[in-house]
């Protein structure tokens, strides 16, 4: 099933309506924020300084307490969005995959009227789908996802995220979309999408052959970023170690983002596109 | 080393297209892995010396060129033995000596673990056969290559308490075709009666260094000097290197009496005989002990019977009794042989003179008369000149015949189915024997009175041989025999054997006792230097090719165990 094909995006429609429910908005400013703002619903009081408003003083409290405080209201915005995909060789069995979830997040966010775009990660930052906003653009983002290839060598999360933010100084949630199974590490870049303000959000996709190692035996092995190989002879307990090396590392990834406050959803290639996209919107993992 | 089919080295040719095979199929799958980076790591902690890498590939091939080459190797049946390979016959020695204590096990056993060994070193062209020697020797295995009737024959071989007689050994020499390119192997602990008297077999030796002590020969009998006096005889022997303390205890088994507690000092070898006399000593089953623990139990009991005194009555019809009484009564004074008997129908024995009472055996002097014992008594003969005709008759023994003097000898008749001894060297005969149903007569033709034979020394010599013939008691069997033999029952006209007796011990017929124990020397001394062993080669144990093909299996096994696992992927 390609990403523009119907059936697909009836799909991405029954996605996109059960986000609305989540989310409870409509049209702009439908995606709730964790900043405070000029918005309408009521989020908390603060103490007047020099300088706010003071239209949004209230004057009861003042009345009554003879205090200055002022109302805070949830600050309703439209976002930026930005979903990085791994497009790196070792994406490949889970490339189409993490191409749905990337098509879901992007209906959604084109459908709540918030601005995408799409970049394809590997050694180097390529641009998939412009920044654009509005439901026009779904059919160019499908098509620019269906096109897209995997590309490059090893992932470099750090030169991509420099890149990308040569790129953008707007703020927004960005969303990786990637197996983080990179050999340099992804802690620095991170580090780098984080100390520019973005909200960020790991989406780990992996599938069986990445966990376990089911083959045994006289191996080649041979690196599908780099080519490399090395003859090695596996046994269950090089394949325990592996197995357990790989948990490791995936736990590592998971403290990592616990510890910088990022949002992270770990899936595997079994599991339907919509269920990821479900729980990670009731986990509120996109909210910026 | 030699290759008993070296055409057979040819197939380790296949060895190139072995490895060409392997090469071609064995290689190694290519595994394309998202997270190298991770395998790299777990390889580099697990990290294998240099050689072995460079090995790790290759050893498979190298397990299985190996494991090929062995099988190669044994087909081709190396020897290392330089064994001619000819057909054996395998002689275990299962004699008393044998059943000596070796360590945990006895010689027997060793003995039978040599000749396993012989039978699973046989190739496949050779037959074996198998046999067991002690005083006779028994074919338990015709020749054969069946190696499992081989070895149950091996393992029929029981111990025994016989002797080991080497002249057994004969009934093994050529006569059959197949003995005549076989090769006879006697497994022996080198204990024999007559080692260098051996025929032409191969000595292959089982150890001899068991210490020992035991009674070589015994014997317990009445002596003169009393109605109860016996004399007892022991001969013990050692082959500890060193002197030793022990006993002999002397018991009664009849009553199960301890009678005596002798103690000794045995030295090695062979030691002077113990001599002591018993007064008051009742007769029947003894038994003699010695009362140490060592090698070889058998030997240090003697088994000794006595038999009841139990004089022959002896009637004497003559008209001149006198001489023929004294000598009865000589003889119950000694050897207590004869007594005299108070009438004529208690006689077992008549000594008489002219005539021959019926139903009685007799020893008759100058026959004269009508009787069946003789026939045509005619004149005397003039100087008679004596012949002995059956010189190893019972009868003669000690007794020179041809000097004697029978004067007043007549022309007589022996009729049909006498046994004539000594005859005149005209013709009729001197001392003859006839038989009668039960009663046996020996007539000796001459004068006593004329011949003054009351007067010569062959007298008493002549009437003790023919009471001790006429009543079957002139082979009275010792004391104690060596186990295995056969013996007559003394008093008992059947002159068939009884016997024989395998075991140590009393045997009990109906009138007489035997003891039979293993009194041997050769048993007892349990070593033997003069029997060197063979050194002619010969294979033994599992051939190399069977170990050749183990070490393939074992390869194969390993090499699956090892490798199978990477190559299932």
């Amino acid at each position: 099933m390609t990403l523009t094909d119907p059936a697909f995006i009836r799909r991405l429609e029954s996605l996109y309506l059960l986000a609305r429910k989540i989310l409870g908005g409509s049209l702009q400013s439908d995606r709730r924020s964790t900043k405070k703002g000029a918005g309408i619903t009521f989020a908390d009081y603060a103490q007047y300084s020099l300088g706010d408003d003071y239209r949004s003083i209230d004057w009861r409290v003042y009345a009554k307490f003879e205090s200055l405080l002022i109302k805070l209201f949830e600050l309703e915005e439209d976002a930026t969005i930005y979903l990085l995909i791994d497009c790196s060789p070792s994406m490949a069995s889970k490339h189409a995959y993490a191409k749905q979830l990337a098509a879901a997040l992007g209906y959604i966010a084109l459908n709540t009227l918030d601005r995408l775009a799409v970049y394809g990660l590997a050694d180097r930052l390529q641009p998939l789908f412009e920044p654009s906003r509005g439901r026009n653009q779904v059919i160019p983002l499908l098509r620019s996802l269906e096109a897209a290839q995997t590309f490059g060598g090893n992932t470099d999360l750090n030169a991509c995220a420099r890149e990308f933010e040569a790129r953008h100084r707007r703020k927004g949630l960005v969303c990786v979309i990637s197996d983080f199974l990179l050999p340099g590490g992804y802690e620095e870049g991170l580090s780098r999408l984080q100390w520019h303000k973005h909200e960020v959000f790991c989406l780990q996709t992996l599938d069986d052959n990445d966990l376990r190692c089911e083959w045994k035996g006289d191996v080649t092995l041979e690196c599908v970023e780099t080519g490399r190989s090395e003859r090695v002879t596996i046994s269950p307990r090089e394949a325990k170690l592996y197995e357990d090396a790989m948990a490791e590392w995936n736990l590592g990834l998971k403290q990592t983002c616990a510890k910088r406050g990022l949002g992270f959803l770990s899936t595997n290639t079994d599991v339907s596109f919509e269920s990821v996209i479900t729980d990670l919107l009731r986990r509120g993992g996109l909210v910026t | 080393m030699t290759l008993l089919a070296p055409a057979f080295l040819w197939t380790l040719a296949a060895l190139a297209p072995l490895a060409a095979i392997y090469f071609l199929k064995v290689r190694p799958r290519k595994k394309p892995v998202t997270a190298f980076f991770l395998w790299q790591k777990i390889f580099t902690e697990k990290k294998a010396s240099a050689l072995f890498k460079r090995l790790r590939d290759v050893f498979s091939l190298l397990l299985m060129a190996l494991a090929f080459a062995a099988i190669a190797f044994a087909l081709a049946e190396p020897d290392f033995a330089g064994d001619e390979r000819k057909d054996l016959l395998i002689v275990v020695d299962h004699s008393a000596s044998m059943s000596a204590k070796d360590g945990t096990t006895t010689r027997l056993e060793k003995a039978k673990q040599r000749a396993r060994d012989l039978i699973a070193g046989m190739n496949g062209t050779q037959r074996a056969a198998v046999a067991s020697f002690a005083e006779v020797t028994r074919m338990l295995e015709h020749p054969t290559r069946h190696r499992k009737a081989l070895l149950e024959a091996v393992n029929s071989i029981q111990p025994n308490e016989l002797t080991s007689r080497v002249e057994a050994l004969r009934a093994l020499q050529p006569g059959d075709e197949w003995m005549k390119d076989t090769r006879v192997l006697l497994i022996t602990d080198g204990c024999l009666d007559a080692p260098d008297r051996l025929p032409n077999v191969e000595v292959l030796r089982i150890s001899d260094t068991a210490k020992n002590v035991g009674i070589a020969r015994a014997d317990l009998r009445s002596v003169p000097g009393g109605p109860a006096r016996l004399g007892l005889f022991i001969l013990p022997v050692s082959s500890f290197t060193e002197p030793v303390k022990t006993d002999i205890t002397l018991m009664h088994v009849d009553s199960n009496k301890l009678v005596k507690i002798i103690p000794v000092t045995l030295l090695p070898g062979e030691n002077a005989a113990v001599t002591l006399t018993l007064d008051d000593a009742p007769s029947g089953r003894w038994k003699a002990m010695l009362g140490l623990d060592d090698a070889l139990e058998s030997d240090n009991t003697a088994f000794l019977y006595v038999p009841p005194r139990q004089p022959v009555p002896v009637g004497v019809f003559a008209d001149d009794p006198f001489f023929f009484q004294n000598a009865v009564s000589a003889f119950e004074r000694s050897d207590q042989l004869l007594a005299l008997a108070e009438d004529t129908k208690t006689a077992q024995l008549m000594l008489s003179k002219g005539k021959v009472p019926a139903d009685i055996s007799t020893v008759v002097f100058q026959p004269s008369g009508e009787s069946t014992i003789w026939s045509k008594v005619g004149n005397e003969i003039a100087a008679p000149v004596p012949k002995v005709l059956a010189k190893d008759h019972p009868l003669l023994r000690y007794l020179d015949a041809e000097t004697m003097t029978f004067a007043g000898a007549r022309q007589i008749t022996a009729p049909t189915g006498a046994v004539v001894l000594v005859a005149d060297e005209s013709g009729p005969p001197l001392i003859y024997l006839m038989r009668q149903g039960a009663q046996t007569v020996c007539v000796v033709n001459l004068d006593p009175l004329a011949a003054q034979f009351y007067l010569s020394a062959w007298f008493p010599v002549l009437i003790h041989n023919a009471a001790a013939h006429l009543t079957h008691r002139e082979d009275m069997p010792p004391a104690t025999l060596p186990t295995g033999s056969s013996a007559r029952v003394p008093g008992r006209a059947d002159p068939t054997p009884y016997g024989p007796m395998l075991t140590s011990g009393f045997h009990e017929t109906d009138t007489w006792t035997f003891a039979t124990s293993l009194v041997s020397p050769e048993e007892s001394l349990l070593k033997n230097d003069t029997l060197k062993e063979s050194v002619k080669p010969i294979a033994s144990g599992e051939a190399p090719s069977y170990w050749l093909l183990v070490l393939a299996l074992g390869v194969l096994v390993g090499e699956s165990i090892l490798y199978d696992r990477r190559k299932v992927g």
